[in-house]
């Protein structure tokens, strides 16, 4: 990850403190972007590259935890870093607890402010790197046969061969055929990465009743 | 005999009565014992929609007001135009028939088309050869000879060409008709209706539609329409994000923040704020269903049994009216007008009336007394009054709130100097150094500089005492004045303040310092309002407009408590206060203040929540006027 690909986004209705962020995030060598408005950043198309949010918390309008809201509904992963003059103690509770990476009180240190978009926009670059992990996951999981499926979620539960091959009235080589074409499709290497992918994608074993 | 011993004999008498008198009912109850009818209703929606809700309300009751008629009414949801697709429908056949295998249904109303495919299909198969009643829309109208002997159809639906005339009727003048639909199925279904049954509409209106939006810009764009426009909001079901909605909540924000009448089709929207309409009801559609489902299940034939048309109705919504000021001569003839306000003396002329005529009596009796008493106290009242409001008024602009507005406007640009500085420092510090990038952040330095002084600058001119002059002055003067004075005040109070100035605005006739003041008041007045309000949406929305009348408009509108209706003109009294710190806002200094000034001040109660104040303030014409 090179510097130039990581975007800032800035919001803050007063133009002053808008533009000195941008200079002060450019110093160092960052992209960044400002808003005067949240509605004006929700209508934004972002680019699909590291990036972390400064945003004011007071605007006319939309405010910063009602913007926090809008994004948690969007499934957007982007981190914001809260900038307030007066923060009140349960106003940054409720933004930490809404996963707020930071919260800074006017006037702040500059390296405080950039040591905080480090750190966020790093936990950025992991949860994408998550996210694109179970896109590919998903892709796999799709491409399994209905057979396959039916053999995957007792796999995943622990049931032997003998057991699901029972179960599913088929013979025993039948179900390790299918256990080894599964185990390709998702590529994966051992049991213990099939049930940790298969769990990455919100699948958890059920204990199945052998009756 | 005394009256507690009378009373101890009723109350034994009851007791014996009932105790006799309660196991003959229950055998002739047993005697006459019948299973009571099984009727399903079945929704093509998601279960939670108003509408809905009303049908349901509206068919339960209508059943149940014949205690005679013993019913259990089932009612299923198949929420199918969410989910059109074929697995889907095969779960829910599925559901039903593992829900019903056991029960025996008598009748099954099917309400919407897509309950009516579904029922079509898999109705004898789920629950037999029994009698089955289908709610279509008319483009689905179905014939005669598709349905068996035991089938019945009624037809509903919207009217949307009668709305669009009575869009026409009510605003002679309208040219612009803005269409909204949302995104989902319906609403597209809705939307090709719309083109088919507006184009009379055209010439006079040009119809555009709002679909393809997310809320938010819906919103947006619906409060900013152009003059002499309209909207028709058919339905909103999910925006273009895909996200879903209620559109009974959806209309209620078009219809509060839209800058033009929303006009509707089903009566569920209008208790959520639109003007009105050809209106389906779903009160109606409840009673009908419970009256077919009666009869049916009494044995008459079906073929007794009419069609029945959609029967809307033409209604509208009284506080809309007023709020757009529509003629309610322009009406369509038929039409019903909905939540009118009415006085107290409509509703009870007489008594009121007679306590009138008795409060004459008595007051000309008792003002002929003591008349002279109170001239004499009136004349020290009115100089202690002016005593008292002067104090309190230099009390609100006191030096405390004065330091803590100046110490919160001068941390914005004392921030993003410090922030400037930083910048440039890095700039310069880099290998190469950026000079030109650094020079820019300096130049910033300068402007934030510039906005510190001017904050100084206007704290100070609103502190100067000088006597009133009637000069020009600029609107946005007296604006950024008060902006600096109120803004910390009201972040401290989690209020948001929003200022709507219109462009273009003249200079104004008077004295800046003596407007500003008046300003002042109302928006602390708004502001000391709220903090009684326990809700977490607190607003003021300052607006200045232009008047017609070559006046300039400053409206003050807050969602607080609210004034009562009522004690409106008490506010003017000296001494009338509702908050515990006391007096208040001065607002008969105020008015004086606007009235010298050749301007109007008026309040009003909000039509949703909250008061508005508003003064008008002439328009500088020049010197020698």
């Amino acid at each position: 990850m090179s510097q130039s690909d990581i975007s800032v986004f800035i919001i803050d209705d007063d133009e002053l403190i808008r533009d000195s962020l941008e200079q002060l995030i450019k110093s160092v060598g960052l992209k960044a972007k400002t808003f005067s408005s949240a509605r004006a950043f929700l209508n934004t198309r972002l680019a699909d590259n590291p990036s972390c949010l400064v945003t004011d918390i007071r605007m006319p309008g939309m405010s910063g935890l009602e913007l926090q809201d809008e994004l948690l509904k969007r499934d957007c992963l982007i981190p914001i870093i809260f900038i307030t003059g007066h923060g009140t103690v349960p106003m940054s509770v409720r933004a930490m607890k809404s996963g707020a990476v930071d919260f800074l009180q006017k006037p702040f240190e500059d390296q405080e402010l950039l040591d905080v978009i480090h750190h966020a926009v790093e936990q950025n670059v992991h949860a994408r790197s998550e996210q694109i992990k179970i896109q590919d996951l998903k892709q796999r999981i799709e491409t399994l046969s209905m057979r396959e499926y039916d053999v995957l979620i007792p796999i995943i539960s622990g049931m032997l061969n003998k057991e699901i091959a029972h179960k599913l009235g088929v013979s025993e080589s039948t179900v390790k055929t299918h256990r080894a074409r599964i185990m390709q499709k998702m590529a994966v290497d051992s049991f213990a990465e099939l049930v940790r992918a298969i769990e990455k994608l919100g699948i958890y074993p059920v204990q199945i009743n052998s009756d | 005999m005394t009256l507690a011993k009378i009373l101890k004999m009723c109350i034994l008498l009851n007791i014996i009565a009932s105790t006799f008198l309660c196991p003959a009912a229950k055998l002739w109850a047993e005697d006459n014992y019948q299973p009571p009818k099984r009727i399903l209703a079945l929704f093509s929606f998601k279960p939670g929609l108003p509408f809905n809700f009303y049908i349901e309300q509206s068919l339960r009751s209508a059943l149940a007001s014949d205690p005679s008629f013993s019913f259990i009414l089932d009612v299923e949801h198949a929420d199918q135009s969410r989910f059109p697709d074929e697995q889907y429908r095969s779960r829910i056949v599925d559901l039903y028939r593992y829900k019903y295998a056991k029960e025996k249904i008598d009748l099954v109303l099917a309400v919407g088309n897509e309950s009516t495919d579904l029922m079509l299909e898999y109705a004898e198969e789920l629950f037999g050869d029994i009698p089955v009643v289908f709610v279509t829309t008319k483009s689905k109208k179905l014939s005669h000879s598709l349905l068996k002997p035991n089938r019945l159809s009624i037809v509903w639906g919207v009217d949307l060409k009668k709305t669009g005339s009575i869009i026409q009727d009510v605003l002679p003048d309208g040219k612009n008709l803005f269409v909204v639909s949302g995104n989902s199925l319906i609403g597209r279904k809705l939307k090709s209706m719309a083109m088919e049954s507006l184009a009379e509409l055209e010439p006079q209106f040009t119809i555009h539609y709002l679909d393809n939006l997310l809320l938010p810009d819906l919103l947006l764009k619906t409060a900013q329409l152009p003059e002499n426009s309209a909207i028709l909001f058919l339905t909103f079901f999910s925006d273009s994000s895909g996200h879903s909605f209620i559109p009974q909540d959806v209309v209620f924000q078009v219809s509060k923040t839209a800058n033009a009448p929303v006009f509707g089709i089903i009566d569920t929207y209008l208790e959520r704020g639109i003007v009105g309409g050809n209106l389906l009801s779903a009160e109606y559609q409840g009673k009908k269903y419970a009256e077919i489902s009666k009869k049916i299940l009494a044995g008459e034939s079906l073929k007794n049994l009419k069609f029945m048309g959609a029967e809307n109705q033409t209604l509208f919504n009284w506080r809309q009216l007023e709020r757009w000021s529509i003629d309610q001569s322009r009406l369509p003839a038929g039409s019903i007008v909905r939540y009118r306000e009415t006085s107290i003396w409509e509703d009870h002329k007489l008594e009121v009336a007679g306590i009138t005529a008795a409060l004459f009596i008595l007051t000309f009796v008792l003002i002929a007394l003591i008349i002279q008493n109170i001239r004499r106290r009136r004349a020290e009242l009115e100089s202690q009054r002016l005593r008292d409001e002067r104090a309190h008024i230099s009390r609100v602009l006191s030096m405390g709130e004065i330091a803590a507005s100046l110490a919160h406007e001068l941390n914005q640009p004392l921030s993003a100097i410090r922030t400037y500085a930083q910048a440039a420092q890095r700039f310069l510090d880099k290998s190469p150094a950026e000079p030109d990038e650094a020079a820019k952040s300096l130049s910033g330095i300068v402007t934030a500089n510039r906005r510190a002084e001017e904050v100084i600058k206007r704290i100070r001119m609103a502190l100067k005492k000088e006597p009133p002059v009637q000069i020009s002055v600029d609107v946005k003067e007296i604006i950024s004045g008060v902006k600096v004075l109120v803004r910390r005040k009201a972040e401290e109070q989690n209020i948001s303040l929003g200022f709507e100035i219109a462009d273009d605005l003249p200079p104004v006739s008077g004295d800046l310092i003596q407007l500003q003041q008046v300003l002042f008041n109302l928006i602390i007045n708004a502001i000391e309002a709220m903090t009684d309000v326990a809700d977490s949406l607190h607003q003021i929305r300052v607006q200045v407009l232009r008047e017609k009348n070559n006046a300039v408009k400053i409206v003050v509108q807050d969602n607080g408590i609210g004034v009562d209706e009522n004690k409106i003109n008490n506010l003017f009294d000296a001494f009338y206060t509702t908050k515990a710190e006391g007096m208040g806002m001065g607002l008969s200094i105020s008015r004086s203040i606007i009235e010298e000034h050749g301007g109007q001040f008026r309040v009003r109660r909000n039509y949703d929540q909250g008061t508005s104040f508003s003064f008008t303030i002439p328009v500088y014409e020049g010197e020698n006027k």
